[in-house]
């Protein structure tokens, strides 16, 4: 394109339609504009545009199109053009400062550091000062002050955690620059510049408070100072982490998920600076200044939250440690005001988060300041506790949430050191206050709900804000714990007292304080779960310390009765046997499924750990809590009192899924605990669940019914609790009582209902019960149960194939029956005997066979399938993939006790099942990303295990998997990308066993382009294309098992890769290190052990960082 | 829609977060299932009554992926607010928000911004409420929302609206007007973005934590 002035009024009026954003035009305008960066002069345009037009968007557009053209076209620029184009849009941008937009003038910038920062490691080391010494003079003039901090920007922008604009460079290139750009310096010259012209223009700031806006604004006199401070933010904000450290981080470059850096190190080369009473002065006095000022407050705030996270070697001992928390809270503290308004307490709290978990709990509590501070922010979190929670859009929450993590972590910190005891007592008293403040807040929050029901828009609220607000304060409570309980106690007591007492005497009460009372009696028994016990996270939690010494304290001195945990505990249960109260009394209004919700959670969470309580080796069991809960009496009344709750519940409350949901989980939480499993057995209640299960499948007069989601986890509490039984034969009597009847009920059903071509609904519900009971027996098994329960389930398994067909209208029923299958294959394959595993694998060879009829009954006619099946394939896909994979794993994972026979072969089901499914597998369907991870993982694993089986494949069911390999390595997802190259390392690594002569191999002979189909698209993806970091060693695992197998493939390529490019230069860069590659290749030897793998990765690293830079396409 | 005050909106944020999706809410009610990703930029204008009248956003549809990106950030110019969005079932599309909102500041400096965390009615979500404190460090406003179920569809223009009128009490008066979308006649260019398309319908989105080489 020639720049003629007909061509720059042509880009002029592109621009002006494009701004216009409307109609035909403005696709055109945008089309053209496209093509304009793409000309090969598009530099020299771009020049051209920014010398002769006047308008703004045509400039606009030149310095994007320069700003792109300076990375396109750097390699073919000379060391002289370079230093030419930079120069050039330096003066252009001091030139023309007071006419060019601010908009023009941030892309100009960007395209110097873009230069800047790609040709620091092609020129002298006398380059970057000569950069910084131009910065330095730019600020110290005033006429040009504004451009220079705009650069000091524009760098750091380009030379921090960003790599989004320089994207023809690699990420160890990324990541030297911006190691480089803080180790000599540059980032502390930068800090200490802006610094000081922030501290020179202070007190002129002090004596013009009023106009801060105005000065500060675009058109003010220090219109520079909010681009200044946030010159500061930016380099506080640099991931000062050191790459090594991150170990298997590294390549991740952005600071953190919330985009704050927590932790700030800058280490001890900055300790001039920031050990200096004088820095935190300067940043709260400036603070101090602007808080009134639209524009300045908020960037000069959020100074102080950064400097708030600052640790490590920058302190040089303790000393300095506790002076800079003694400084910095003092000054947080005093900024606290009635006047503050919400985002100033959202980040006031954060600052003093970040400040007492920076610095250890002891240095806090230590300081001779330390009871002002804990009380000031006592008072601090009481204060928004008192404030409405919706105000702000949550802003009081978030500073409140802040806060209650902070009080957390100060008393787990004290709860653990054993002689903190003074501590506990001294910040015992704040933490006290504000656990009673927080049950005030839900009582008083609770009543505000009620009324605000209907406007209640919490549809998709992400639950664990409240989860980790609750365990927060459980946490708080427990340095008073007493105290806390004994609070909680009074409050339940009060409320179902005047709950009683309306009840008895046959009042009515208002349907609004009905439902307050129920609301805040949820919400007391939600804090007291948190407050008396952890979640035990799969582990067995045991009795928080403090509540067995206060349980035993109060022994020793004949006071058990008055034991807060027994009274609150026993206060949940009167709350239960109110509600049959209330029940019997035909009272409605009390009867809140929600609170039996809350109440049943609280049970179970309860029981984990007060339930036959587990020793600690810290100290010993309070001999109270012993005698109620321990093993004898307590245990087993209080055990027959929650089974037969939780009985009352699924017969009460079994349509309320979130009652049957938490009741089922309490059933299950005693019978995965041994020792209370063994006392199950013994009860009556477990009897009569267990007598239960068998007349679950259909509906008969005077039996419980259960609701269908309780019957899965009831019978695998029910099948889990055998377990506990000492003696195998007394296992099995029990096991087969208990799936024996269902089976066989299952079976009848089967054989003659199932051979009727439409089952009536009744067998479909019955079927669905069936299965979802028998997944649960199934999920219950382990080493000492397998056997029974397989034997006992096998027979149904081996039918229910049949009946798929005739219940294909029945989905849910389909996906239970699966669920069967993925269970049996999850938890029992890798157990199962040769025999057994032949009895399964023929049950799901049945069942896949099935699926393909479905899939050949869709087929039939067009050739396609009808839009239906396939939706009907899809939603099964997923678990019929989970299935295939489990029993890939079973020839790699095998506990069975014996030596496996020739005729059992897993692989044969497998390669079924993935020929049965591989039609489904569509670039549509793998954008599931639940089912692209399935796919490729049982591709991966299969190739793994089956190279043999894989490599003599016929091509029709080769090509679909070749196909897929190399789709999935294109992937952005990196466990996609990730799998693949895997799978292809397994296959081409096999192959190099079965090389012969010549250059052939196994997989040749069928399939003979397959390998080097993926060697040119892991080499394209590797040279030319944007990828994911994290893939990288994988694909080149597999770059050099390809490479051993296609050597001359590899060369063709190679060559290629060199004769396409167009500079001589550059021709000669990529020859020579393909050359060194292939020398280091050779000396490694074709056999590909880890350590050849390892040596190559590094090789590839040197490789790619030679020549990718300007091989990449943008 | 002659007369009313128009607002130049960009919608920006990583490939398949759901912008486009987010738009065509507006336009026709209908949730789109399928993912197609956007080439360059598609304008939308979105018309709203307010209790002051009505105002329209011509929504800058930007394309998330690299590849797609026509002008990129050449398209920002002369704009007056910004909508961020990213997907709380992607933690990468969240790690890039930082990178979108220099871009929108570079060009426009100091417009109302808002960041939307979309499909929040996906249970498994891998940003949590907690992990989003970005808005609190630029000054922006943020909303969960979801195109799917409808979730607080509307807030994000009516907290623009709010800002860019000046006016704290402005609220929508009824749901927004349906729009067409503009259509493009060039057939060339539709052949080659036809071709473009059908490579995007390739390429899955991205799921996990990671990062650009």
């Amino acid at each position: 394109m020639n720049p003629t002035p007909e061509l720059i009024r042509e880009i002029e009026d592109a621009c002006e339609q494009l701004s216009a954003g409307v109609g035909a035009g403005r696709v055109a305008a945008e089309n053209f504009l496209v093509n304009v960066r793409k000309a090969e002069n598009s530099l020299q345009l771009a020049r051209q545009v920014l010398e002769s037009s006047q308008r703004d968007s045509a400039c606009f557009q030149a310095a994007c199109m320069l700003k792109e053209g300076v990375l396109r076209d750097w390699s073919k620029l000379t060391a002289d053009d370079r230093r030419e184009m930079k120069s050039y849009v330096l003066q252009y941008v001091i030139q023309k400062k007071l006419s060019m937009k601010h908009f023009v003038r941030h892309q100009l910038l960007q395209a110097v550091a873009i230069m800047v920062k790609r040709g620091w490691f092609e020129e002298a080391p006398e380059y970057f000062n000569e950069m910084m010494t131009y910065v330095h003079t730019l600020v110290g003039e005033e006429g040009t002050r504004d451009c220079g901090i705009f650069l000091m920007r524009a760098l750091l922008d380009e030379f921090s955690s960003s790599n989004r604009s320089v994207v023809g460079l690699t990420w160890e290139i990324h990541h030297q620059c911006q190691q480089r750009f803080h180790a000599e310096g540059h980032l502390k010259t930068f800090f200490t510049l802006a610094m000081s012209m922030i501290a020179a223009s202070l007190d002129f700031l002090k004596h013009h408070q009023k106009d801060i806006d105005a000065l500060t604004s675009s058109s003010g006199s220090h219109h520079w100072l909010i681009h200044c401070v946030e010159v500061i933010n930016q380099s506080l904000n640099w991931d000062f982490t050191d790459a090594q450290a991150k170990g298997g981080v590294v390549g991740s470059f952005a600071p953190s998920l919330n985009g704050r850096n927590d932790v700030i190190t800058p280490g001890a080369a900055w300790r001039d600076v920031f050990v200096q009473g004088s820095t935190l002065d300067l940043f709260y006095s400036l603070y101090a200044t602007c808080r009134g000022s639209s524009n300045m407050a908020h960037v000069a705030r959020q100074c102080l939250v950064d400097l708030a996270a600052i640790r490590g070697d920058v302190f040089p001992d303790d000393a300095s440690r506790t002076m800079y928390l003694d400084h910095s809270l003092n000054s947080i503290l005093a900024l606290i005001s009635a006047h503050s308004n919400d985002s100033e307490f959202v980040d006031v709290a954060l600052i003093l988060l970040r400040l007492v978990r920076n610095f250890q709990a002891s240095t806090l509590v230590r300081s001779s300041h330390a009871q002002q501070h804990l009380s000031a922010m006592g008072e601090f979190t009481c204060m928004l506790m008192s404030r409405r929670s919706s105000l702000g859009d949550g802003w009081a929450a978030e500073a409140l949430d802040h806060m209650l993590e902070l009080w957390c972590g100060l008393s787990v910190a004290i709860l653990h050191q054993d002689d903190d005891r003074c501590h506990m007592e001294a910040i015992g008293g704040f933490t006290a206050k504000i656990f009673s403040c927080f049950v005030e807040k839900c009582m008083h929050e609770a009543s505000q709900e009620v009324q605000e029901w209907d406007q209640a828009d919490d549809e998709h609220e992400d639950k664990s804000v409240l989860e980790e607000r609750l365990t927060a304060i459980g946490c708080i409570g427990r340095l008073k714990v007493g105290e806390g309980m004994q609070q909680l106690v009074e409050m339940l007591a009060q409320r179902l007292e005047a709950i009683r007492s309306v009840v008895t005497d046959g009042r009515e009460l208002p349907a609004m304080q009905a439902s307050v009372a129920l609301e805040q009696i949820h919400w007391l028994v939600q804090i007291a779960g948190h407050l008396i016990a952890d979640d035990g996270e799969g582990e067995v939690p045991v009795v928080p310390e403090v509540i067995s010494r206060l349980s035993s304290e109060l022994a020793a001195r004949n006071m058990s009765t008055e034991d807060p945990l027994i009274l609150l505990t026993n206060k949940v249960v009167d709350m239960s046997n109110l509600l049959d109260f209330c029940r019997e009394r035909k009272r409605k209004e009390f009867l809140s499924p929600l609170v039996v919700q809350t109440s049943t959670w609280y049970l179970s969470r309860w029981s984990q750990t007060y339930l036959l309580p587990a020793p600690s080796d810290r100290f010993p069991l309070s001999p109270s809590l012993q005698q109620h809960y321990g093993p004898g009496e307590g245990a087993t009344s209080v055990l027959s009192f929650l089974i037969d709750r939780s009985l009352s519940n699924f017969s009460s409350w079994g349509s309320e899924e979130d009652v049957v949901n938490a009741t089922s989980q309490l059933v299950l939480a005693l019978a995965m605990r041994k020792p209370v499993a063994k006392l199950l057995l013994g009860t009556p209640g477990w009897s009569a669940l267990s007598q239960m299960m068998p007349n679950q499948l259909a509906k008969s007069p005077g039996s419980k019914w259960l609701n269908p989601a309780a019957l899965s986890p009831v019978m695998q509490a029910l099948c889990c609790s055998v377990t506990a039984v000492e003696v195998q034969e007394q296992r099995s009597i029990l096991l087969r009582d208990l799936i024996g009847p269902i089976a066989q009920q299952t079976c009848v059903l089967l054989e003659h209902e199932m051979s009727s071509k439409v089952p009536s609904c009744n067998a479909s519900e019955v079927l669905l019960r069936a299965a979802r009971m028998l997944h649960g027996a199934c999920k219950s098994a382990d080493f000492y149960t397998y056997d029974s329960i397989f034997e006992l389930v096998i027979p149904v398994v081996e039918r229910l194939p049949v009946a798929l067909h005739a219940l294909r209208e029945h989905s849910h029923v389909t996906e239970s029956i699966l669920l069967l299958f993925v269970v049996i294959g999850e938890v029992q394959v890798s157990f199962l005997s040769g025999q057994q595993m032949r009895m399964f694998n023929q049950a799901c060879l049945h069942l896949l066979q099935t699926f393909t009829k479905i899939e050949a009954h869709g087929r039939r006619g067009s050739g396609e399938l009808q839009e239906a099946d396939c939706e009907w394939l899809r939603d099964h896909m997923l678990s019929l993939l989970q299935l295939l994979l489990h029993l890939a794993r079973k020839d790699v994972v095998d506990f069975s006790n014996e030596v496996r026979g020739e005729e059992m072969d897993v692989a044969d089901v497998v390669l079924f099942g993935l020929s049965l499914l591989q039609p489904l597998i569509t670039p549509e369907s793998l954008q599931y990303p639940a089912i692209s991870k399935e796919f490729f993982s049982l591709l991966g694993w299969l190739i793994e295990s089956y190279p043999h089986k894989v490599s003599v494949m016929d091509r029709n069911m080769l090509d679909p998997i070749v196909a897929c390999l190399h789709h999935g390595l294109q992937q952005a997802d990196s466990d996609t990308a990730r799998a693949s190259s895997e799978a292809i390392d397994a296959l081409a690594t096999y192959q190099i066993s079965t090389m012969r002569e010549g250059g052939s191999y196994l997989l040749k002979e069928k399939h003979p382009d397959a390998l080097g189909l993926f060697l040119q698209a892991l080499l394209e993806m590797l040279l030319f294309k944007q990828f994911n970091r994290t893939v990288l060693d994988s694909s080149c695992d597999a770059l050099l098992s390809l490479l051993c197998c296609e050597q001359a493939k590899f060369g063709e390529l190679m060559t290629q890769v060199i004769n396409s490019q167009v500079l001589e230069s550059n021709r000669t860069r990529v020859g020579e290190a393909t050359q060194e590659l292939i020398r280091q290749v050779t000396t490694a030897g074709p056999a590909v052990q880890r350590a050849a793998k390892l040596q190559f990765r590094s090789h590839m690293r040197k490789f790619l960082g030679s020549i990718r830079p300007f091989l990449v396409t943008i | 829609m002659e007369g009313a005050p128009q607002f130049k909106l960009l919608l920006v944020g990583d490939g398949g977060v759901g912008k486009t999706t987010f738009v065509k809410r507006h336009l026709t009610g209908e949730f789109e299932k399928k993912y197609i990703a956007t080439v360059g930029v598609e304008v939308h204008p979105l018309l709203f009554h307010t209790n002051r009248g009505p105002l329209v956003f011509n929504v800058w549809d930007t394309a998330g992926q690299e590849k797609f990106g026509g002008l990129r950030d050449g398209y920002y110019i002369q704009g007056n607010c910004a909508i961020i969005m990213f997907d709380v079932t992607a933690r990468m599309t969240y790690k890039n928000v930082p990178n979108w909102h220099r871009d929108i500041v570079r060009v426009c400096e100091t417009i109302p911004i808002v960041l939307c965390g979309n499909k929040v009615d996906v249970k498994d979500r891998k940003v949590k409420t907690k992990q989003i404190n970005f808005h609190r460090k630029k000054n922006l406003q943020y909303y969960e929302i979801s195109a799917r179920s409808n979730y607080q569809f509307e807030k994000p223009f009516q907290w623009l609206a709010k800002k860019l009128v000046g006016d704290p009490n402005l609220y929508f008066v009824e749901s927004p007007a349906l729009a067409p979308p503009e259509v493009a006649i060039d057939e060339g260019m539709m052949r080659q973005y036809t071709l473009q398309l059908e490579e995007a319908n390739q390429i899955a989105l991205p799921d996990e934590d990671d990062s650009d080489l």
